[in-house]
């Protein structure tokens, strides 16, 4: 799947708004499955994503947008953590890079790519 | 699921025979503090034209090796999606150089708004600092286009 945009610490922690699921998402860091024609994004491998992440698929039946996955912090059990991911969006705007931050940004498998023109 | 492995901050690093470490053929900390200067530099001119602008210097060092950026952002309208200025390393696909790329792109849209051609050079420290410092130059002669990618999005926060 693809990050949209730059290979930054503040592009790879969610925002406030990314802790609420919207209808037929869940909670998260937005990514797709394809880029769109000449934007620069990253390559994240899911297969290869630490442990303590999961990704989870929108259902577009409940409004989700098809090809959209979003990646968040994950208990025990495979379910959202939510009170963490809550933690990681709150570093947002800190300065500090949050431990989230650098194991999702060394789970890139290639950086820079552009969508095909 | 497989965790990957924590980054070294530099490439080249391995051990002899013996278990001794060899020095490090390139350290990325040097190679950043390089590109950072530049890039302060045309920071410090963009504040000046546009004080309204404010630059966030950064890097990000993983196994993929060194991008070295400044952002610049409008903390007045966090929505505006903020301008990198960005130099990034990687290994050529042969493996035995160093392509570096410099650009002006959106940190959240990945809009791009300028492309540099790619420089590939030796894995040698001094002409990967002396190669990332020139593209780096180079983009900090493009301040218009940082005002005019801002200026576009709200043109009322960024007359």
């Amino acid at each position: 799947v693809y990050r949209r945009g730059n290979l930054t610490a503040k592009q790879f922690t969610p925002r406030e708004d990314d802790t609420r699921a919207e209808p037929g998402a869940a909670p998260g860091i937005s990514t797709d499955r394809t880029l769109e024609d000449g934007v620069k994004g990253q390559r994240i491998d899911l297969g290869q994503l630490p442990a303590g992440f999961g990704a989870f698929e929108d259902d577009p039946a409940e409004g989700g947008t098809e090809g959209h996955i979003t990646i968040a912090p994950v208990d025990e059990n495979g379910a959202i953590h939510q009170q963490r991911l809550e933690e990681w969006a709150r570093s947002r705007d800190s300065g500090d890079e949050h431990e989230l931050t650098r194991l999702l940004l060394e789970a890139v498998v290639e950086k820079n790519v552009r969508g095909p023109r | 699921m497989s965790r990957i492995a924590p980054a070294e901050g530099r490439s080249g690093q391995q051990t002899d025979g013996a278990g001794h470490a060899i020095q490090p053929v390139v350290d990325w900390e040097i190679v950043n503090r390089s590109i950072q200067v530049v890039l302060s530099a045309f920071a410090a001119d963009v504040q000046a034209r546009w004080p309204y602008i404010k630059p966030r210097l950064d890097q990000t060092l993983t196994h993929l090796l060194l991008f070295s950026y400044c952002a610049f952002e409008v903390p007045s309208a966090p929505r505006i999606d903020p301008v990198i200025a960005g130099i990034d390393f990687a290994r050529s696909q042969s493996g035995r150089g160093i392509v570096i790329r410099a650009d002006l792109s959106g940190e959240e849209s990945g809009e791009v708004w300028l492309e540099l051609p790619p420089r590939e050079v030796a894995e040698v420290q001094d002409a990967i600092c002396a190669a990332g410092e020139e593209l780096a130059r180079q983009l900090s002669t493009r301040a218009e286009e940082i005002h005019t990618a801002l200026h576009k999005q709200d043109p009322v926060v960024c007359p």
